[in-house]
């Protein structure tokens, strides 16, 4: 894969999947500290499940990201919907969708403790289907981002030359 | 929290209950049902709200004071929290429910009652001191049988 020929690549991959972690670990309030019996990591098998497969997907997003965006530039012109899509499929999975991160996202922008409330116990009733959401809208994420990375790399038909001197 | 308010008052219609197996990886964590119960005291006034029941439905509504109270120090949401007299907050559990988990109501309430002493009742009865001392600081050391 394009997107992975370098080694940055993978560090980009694992500082961003690891970063999406601790992101959802403490948006979820999963880790917690107990002064009788110290940290804990209070999260359902479902919790967990969610939160390894998210931060992975992540982490494969980004370094496809950086790989799209620098040879969009370098071939400025070649665009898709995937390079537009791509990252806007990326950010509202992580923003809308993603049940974990959404309470602490909507608090950021000003619901209040009692309208969260409420938002909670919908997104509880729904984190099933949230979640696969999530992971269903960055995985088209990460297909329409390499389309984008395929496109822009694609080596152009060479043109035939003669050679034949004009007389 | 149970166990520090009847240092102040008569807590009755209380039940029994138990949080969802699997919730947070614990398994069945035995607690008390207070959405009917009654508290008399001639020193606190006690309110508890279950914000949803085990199916995640909205079960109680928060009167304006209270709305206005968790949207400034609660902004996040967290539950179960505990707010005392403006003066103290505490979110989440004071300790692990992993305590507690697989564990018969009736075996938690009857170690209690007879001062069994083992992990979870010396983690129960450190919260019950905690708060007590809390809302002791609210009522100015009344009544002295509890603030001692």
């Amino acid at each position: 894969m394009i997107a992975f020929d370098r080694p940055w690549a993978y560090a980009i991959a694992v500082v961003g999947a690891l970063s999406m972690a601790a992101l959802l670990v403490w948006s979820g309030g999963f880790l917690q500290y107990y002064a009788r019996t110290g940290w804990e990591f209070d999260a359902s098998l479902s919790e967990r499940l969610s939160l390894v497969v998210v931060a992975t997907l992540f982490g494969a997003l980004l370094p496809l990201e950086v790989t799209a965006l620098s040879k969009a530039r370098a071939a400025a012109g070649v665009g898709s919907a995937g390079g537009v899509l791509g990252p806007v499929f990326g950010i509202v999975s992580m923003s809308c969708c993603a049940p974990l991160l959404a309470p602490a996202l909507l608090s950021f922008v000003g619901f209040s403790g009692t309208t969260l409330l409420n938002v909670n116990a919908t997104l509880h009733e729904l984190s099933t289907l949230l979640t696969l959401v999530s992971i269903a809208l960055l995985l088209v994420s990460i297909v329409l981002v390499s389309r984008t990375v395929t496109a822009v790399c694609a080596l152009p038909t060479p043109r035939r030359t003669t050679g034949q001197a004009a007389h | 929290m149970v166990t520090a308010l009847t240092r102040f008052g008569t807590l009755s219609g209380w039940g029994k209950e138990h949080h969802n197996d699997g919730y947070q990886n614990f398994k069945e964590v035995p607690t008390w049902d207070l959405h009917n119960a009654t508290y008399n005291s001639p020193y606190i006034q006690f309110s508890d709200k279950e914000v949803q029941n085990h199916d995640f439905q909205p079960l109680d509504k928060f009167d304006a004071d209270e709305q206005a109270i968790i949207d400034k120090y609660n902004p996040q949401a967290k539950w179960p929290w505990l707010y005392i007299n403006g003066q103290y907050a505490q979110s989440g559990s004071g300790y692990s429910p992993g305590l507690l988990q697989a564990q018969p109501w009736d075996d938690v309430y009857k170690q209690l009652s007879s001062g069994t002493q083992n992990e979870a009742t010396q983690a129960i009865n450190d919260e019950a001191k905690l708060i007590t001392t809390y809302i002791c600081r609210s009522t100015g050391g009344q009544p002295e049988s509890a603030c001692k």
